[in-house]
């Protein structure tokens, strides 16, 4: 194998695992700060996804549209499930995790169905916008220009979601809050709104993530409940609530993905939980998290 | 109070009994299934309810049990007897080197490794073609002369069910049940007290898998087939749900809440291809108005005592941030 195709094999890892990164983004914010598991992120991936699509199409498959959608359907899905974190989440914060867990599984297959009902069950692919018809030579082989705008759209939102937790006030409070919530609140700050507002820009980024990937290839219902747990295994190998441990295992996952499939096409996914697994067993917190072994 | 639960469970038993003499085939291959599902539920409801340690990777165990069997009968050729004992010891191995790493955590921590483990094992059975033949599955697993048919097989359920509740029951009365939901409700009085809490718990994650492996078993001899998405998180996620739904708080509570959900997906799935969408709205009126479950609200009635509330929302230990 030469070294040519190593490195092709290697960008298509970084495309992969950036869109691994933009699923688990969101959820590493919501379970760092939040402490929820939340199984619905894959849910909101989806429908920013099918959103996305409905947009795109709207507009005609234009250049102007793809950037008005991109600022529109993610926005209007994080509307949506930040309304249904008022309305229904807020009540299970001091209760057993489980309960949360089964709200938010409900949540996802609602959603699940929801987007079958609106969408149909036929695959759908959003037109791609003209200005990325084209792919870039690297190595005398074409990449496509796509590709590179997703991983620069990644970086883009990895270095915003790290600005705004920790060069901003508001990224202050909502760690004070994520280290202890009671402490944050005799302090008089609102404790309800900031989680609030953390669950909605978690939200807002997978459904940025599926509106990203909606013109690369074929979107069905069942892409949420995948994503969901693509998204889990992310967290959980970097740590509950890191997010450049997310951005990392990410990466992994996606160089794993796109090299195994060289080695052993058949058992590329089972790779990534073989991952998974190791890192469950040497470091049960990831890698960047911290320990919570109870004896 | 004694008598009255033997009194019904009399009834039950006798009215389980009687059911294939007049029942219709269908009904009978349902209400099989549901004995299954049941114990699988009662399986799940050991770590669940009793150790108040929310395990989100319990289908795996029933993924191993099935899987055990057909390739045992499939591959090796092997007696029906000798794969049906198999299938649990096996799914009790994979729950002991699973409990092993897990039991150590809680709350969402033990949730989230149960589930990764549960999915590599998913992984592995749906891509590795040449071992477990994919996501096609196993099928045309033979069953012995004396079970085929429908109403032999649901007899030979039922006098499997009948014999895991009760040694369910006897369990969950003996000193280690006891000291299973003493460890749910304060871990370190237990700790204090002198006993290891680990070992109690791994023991008792093992024996769910166990019984989990056996009702995986089971449901593959009835299906005479065995698919990767016996161990998909999603089965995990349902029986879980069976689980609250049902009451973890009361003995019977899983078996009502695995019959009401089977049956609620059997007849919504006739009426709409949606009966995701009536399930997922099912999960968040339980959680918001029933989270005791249904045994768990009905057993408060009767009493009609406040205490018991606390007793049936359990682990509230177990579930902090």
């Amino acid at each position: 194998m030469s070294s040519e195709v190593l490195f092709f094999q290697f960008l298509s890892g970084l495309t992969t695992g950036m869109i691994y990164f933009l699923i688990a983004a969101g959820l590493t914010l919501i379970l760092g700060v939040l402490k929820i598991m939340n199984f619905a992120q894959g849910g909101i991936y989806m429908l920013g996804a099918y959103t996305a699509y409905t947009f795109m199409k709207q507009f005609g498959g234009t250049n102007l549209g793809f950037w008005l959608t991109l600022i529109i359907a993610p926005t209007a899905v994080a509307v949506f499930f930040t309304l249904l974190e008022v309305l229904l989440m807020r009540l299970f914060y001091e209760k057993v995790a489980l309960y949360m867990l089964l709200l938010t599984y409900g949540i996802l297959i609602v959603a699940y169905d929801l987007a079958r009902m609106i969408w149909g069950w036929i695959i759908k692919t959003a037109p791609m916008p003209p200005m990325f018809h084209r792919s870039v030579e690297i190595f005398g082989r074409p990449f496509p220009l796509y590709n590179v705008f997703l991983i620069i759209m990644g970086f883009f939102l990895f270095f915003l979601i790290w600005f705004l937790i920790r060069r901003t006030t508001w990224g202050k409070m909502m760690r004070a809050a994520a280290d202890d919530r009671e402490m944050t609140a005799s302090l008089g700050l609102n404790v309800p709104l900031i989680f609030s507002s953390v669950f909605a820009l978690g939200a807002w980024i997978a459904a940025m993530g599926g509106a990203l990937v909606a013109p690369m290839g074929g979107m069905a219902a069942d892409m949420g409940i995948d994503a969901g747990i693509i998204a889990f295994i992310v967290v959980v190998i970097a740590g509950l609530g890191s997010l450049p441990g997310a951005l990392l295992a990410a990466f992994i996952c996606g160089e794993v993905m796109a090299f195994g499939i060289l080695i052993l096409p058949e058992l590329a996914i089972a790779f990534i939980y073989l991952v998974l697994v190791v890192v469950l067993i040497l470091r049960p917190w990831g890698i960047f998290g911290k320990p919570v072994i109870i004896k | 109070m004694l008598t009255k639960t033997k009194f019904w469970s009399l009834i039950a038993l006798g009215f389980f009994a009687l059911f294939p003499i007049w029942a219709p085939v269908m009904w009978n291959h349902l209400a099989t299934e549901i004995f299954i599902i049941a114990l699988f539920a009662m399986s799940l409801n050991m770590i669940l309810g009793r150790g108040g340690l929310p395990s989100f990777g319990h289908a795996c165990f029933y993924c191993v049990g099935g899987y055990t069997v057909a390739m045992l009968m499939m591959k090796l050729r092997l007696p029906f007897g000798i794969a049906m004992i198999a299938a649990p010891i096996m799914a009790a191995i994979f729950a002991a080197i699973i409990g092993y790493f897990s039991v150590r955590l809680t709350g969402i921590h033990f949730a989230i490794l149960t589930l990764g483990f549960s999915q590599l094992v998913w992984a592995v059975a749906h891509k590795w073609y040449g071992f477990t033949k994919g996501d096609d599955g196993i099928t045309g697993i033979p069953v012995p002369q004396a079970l085929q048919g429908i109403i032999p097989y649901y007899y030979f359920v039922l006098a499997i069910l009948i014999a895991c509740l009760a040694l369910i029951w006897i369990i969950q009365n003996s000193p280690f049940g006891s000291t299973i939901v003493a460890i749910r409700e304060n871990r370190e009085r237990v700790t204090f007290s002198g006993l290891k809490v680990w070992h109690h718990l791994w023991l008792n994650f093992t024996i769910g898998g166990f019984f989990a492996g056996l009702a995986g078993s089971l449901l593959v001899l009835l299906n005479r087939a065995v698919f990767p998405d016996f161990g998909y998180w999603t089965k995990s996620a349902g029986v879980v749900l069976m689980c609250i739904f049902g009451g973890v708080g009361v003995f019977i509570g899983p078996i009502i809440g695995a019959a009401i959900i089977t049956l609620l997906e059997h007849y919504i799935a006739i009426y709409t291809f949606y009966w995701q969408f009536a399930l997922g709205c099912l999960i968040i009126v339980l959680v918001i108005f029933l989270p005791g479950g249904i045994c768990g609200y009905i057993e408060n009635k009767l009493r009609g005592e406040k205490k018991i509330t606390e007793e049936i929302s359990y682990a509230s230990q177990s579930g902090g941030s």
